[in-house]
């Protein structure tokens, strides 16, 4: 459904993509992962067409991100990454707006997701805080039910409760046999929702895998304390990697062995085991670390 | 044409238009009230008292009939203050604000093509300029048929808006262009604004002394010399031509950039 094919912009301070390539299958939720600056929102500028490629080319549905733009948006729905509307409107004056641009009348879908989302359609956008505006946003890109939809960072500013209504919504559109691309900078936002990740840094794609077999790769880290002096040795002889962070306590570092830390810990007495949540730079140590050993 | 974006249009720039309306209005009724027949003599009296390159700065040329009158003094100075607010304000507003804030994407994702939009937004700053000349036509016809009854030429009048109008395509033409053209607020205002603004300036320092004359012939509004017009010398219709050469040209290169750019939405 989108094909993303040796894409390459390069912007006059030498910022840019470098030969991005991925593809997404219809009814696919994909994610786009990588940190801020590192090139996400320019690959999904060509994708909707607002940016000239200096190479290569995105397709989407078979047409030309750029050329046909116009047509690729009738099916199409897009949350920017930085939010910003006609201020003045209201709510539900700017959703009107926009289903009158797009030549729409029927507004069924609209009134669902505003009771979804909880939004009070009536506020002046101008006085609505960063979650409420991004509320908007989601609605005015699902609301025409497009067969693909472009996700820019799709949950900042949302709260939790939001958050989980919207990766309901993602969920049920796949479902409902939507392509969905998203982009983030959080790996648990696309972990609940996407079969396959992308993984962007510096403007060049590091990789292109099934969200569970990266979760396997992906270095872990534990935190334990030990109860007993003793059981600092048994660390040391078991070859396992890891560090010490304070007294009694060691950070241990694992790729796919978890049995040989299991049967090391089994025979110390462990008094708290903590594991961090992984952040994109642990992901990314792990990729640099991968390449590192090539 | 995009019906839907135009009304927007309308809504977000109804309250300067109708300030400006309100501001032009009261200086055209103020100034035909303030022709006297009789007395023009003593006005160009007094006006003889100052000091003539300012007088000649400032524009005022009051001839002798209610035509001239206000064509010295409603077309002159207040000519590039009033309408030029608009232009360069809502031209701002029409691409280049919509650019810098990101809004123009949810614009163009709606299935509007960037050309359907330009060409809206291109429509919209063409009526808009045309709709504040008609309405100020009319008022300052009626005014004057309601206060002095037979004096004004009507015909020459309407051909002055009508120059006026042309040379306002042309301004706007350089806004809009402006507005197409940058990716940021401060240059498109500063294109937009300081263009036109520069043409002001290199006209009132070419009017002001015999010595500075030729910085005048610099200004794009060297082509809008309204007694030429009245003395049906060819210059003026030459100067139309132009002006409506330039607009097309620069409304066209506008819309032409904006279609091809790279936007940073």
């Amino acid at each position: 459904m989108i094909k993303v094919h040796s894409l390459t912009k390069i912007y006059s301070n030498g910022k840019g993509i470098r030969e991005v390539n991925f593809n997404v299958k219809e009814g696919e939720v994909f994610g786009f992962l990588g940190p801020n600056g590192a090139g996400k929102t320019t690959t999904l500028r060509h994708l909707m067409g607002f940016v000239n490629p200096s190479s290569g080319k995105a397709t989407i549905n078979g047409l030309d991100c750029r050329r046909d733009a116009a047509q690729i948006q009738q099916k199409l729905g897009y949350v920017p990454g930085e939010i910003a509307f006609y201020d003045n409107m209201t709510g539900n004056q700017f959703l009107k707006f926009i289903d009158e641009l797009r030549g729409r009348h029927d507004n069924e879908r609209r009134n669902q997701l505003i009771t979804r989302f909880e939004l009070e359609p009536g506020r002046i956008i101008r006085k609505m805080s960063k979650g409420m505006k991004q509320k908007v946003g989601l609605i005015a890109a699902f609301m025409h039910d497009p067969a693909v939809i472009l996700l820019d960072e799709p949950t900042s500013g949302l709260d939790p409760l939001m958050q989980k209504r919207f990766i309901e919504l993602i969920l049920e559109e796949r479902d409902r046999g939507k392509t969905i691309l998203m982009s983030s900078h959080l790996f648990d936002e696309v972990d609940h929702t996407c079969e396959r990740v992308g993984i962007i840094r510096e403007g060049e794609i590091v990789a292109v895998e099934n969200i569970n077999a990266l979760k396997g790769k992906l270095p872990k880290s534990f935190i334990v304390t030990f109860g007993q002096i003793g059981d600092m040795k048994v660390m040391q002889n078991s070859g396992l990697v890891y560090k010490e962070t304070g007294p009694m306590r060691v950070e241990i570092n694992i790729n796919e062995d978890y049995d040989n830390m299991l049967r090391t810990l089994s025979q110390c007495h462990v008094i708290h085991m903590d594991s961090p949540p992984q952040t994109l730079e642990q992901i990314f140590m792990g990729f640099y670390g991968k390449e590192g050993n090539k | 044409m995009s019906w839907a974006l135009f009304k927007a249009n309308l809504r977000v720039n109804r309250m300067i238009w109708l300030l400006i309306i309100a501001i032009y209005s009261f200086y055209s009724i103020t100034l035909v009230s303030m022709f006297d027949p009789e007395s023009v003599d003593a006005l160009k009296k007094m006006m003889d008292m100052l000091p003539p390159e300012l007088v000649n700065a400032i524009g005022m040329n009051f001839g002798s009939t209610l035509l001239t009158f206000i064509s010295g003094t409603l077309y002159s100075l207040l000519l590039y203050l009033f309408p030029m607010i608009i232009s360069i304000i809502i031209n701002h507003r029409l691409i280049a604000v919509h650019v810098d804030k990101g809004s123009m994407s949810y614009l163009l994702s709606t299935s509007n093509s960037r050309l359907r939009v330009a060409t809206t937004q291109a429509v919209f700053s063409l009526v808009s300029i045309t709709a504040i000349f008609c309405w100020i036509t009319a008022l300052t016809l009626i005014a004057s048929s309601v206060m002095f009854p037979g004096l004004m030429d009507i015909k020459p009048f309407i051909l002055l808006n009508g120059y006026a109008l042309l040379m306002y395509y042309t301004i706007n033409g350089i806004c809009f262009f402006a507005s197409c053209l940058a990716n940021e607020s401060k240059y498109s205002l500063g294109l937009g604004a300081g263009i036109p603004l520069a043409f002001v300036l290199l006209q009132m320092l070419g009017d002001s002394g015999d010595k500075l004359n030729w910085i005048g012939n610099f200004s794009l509004f060297a082509l809008f010399d309204p007694a030429r017009l009245f003395a049906g010398d060819s210059f003026a219709y030459l100067g139309m031509a132009v002006f409506a050469g330039l607009a097309a040209a620069l409304y066209a290169g506008g819309i032409f950039i904006f279609n091809k750019k790279d936007l940073p939405i």
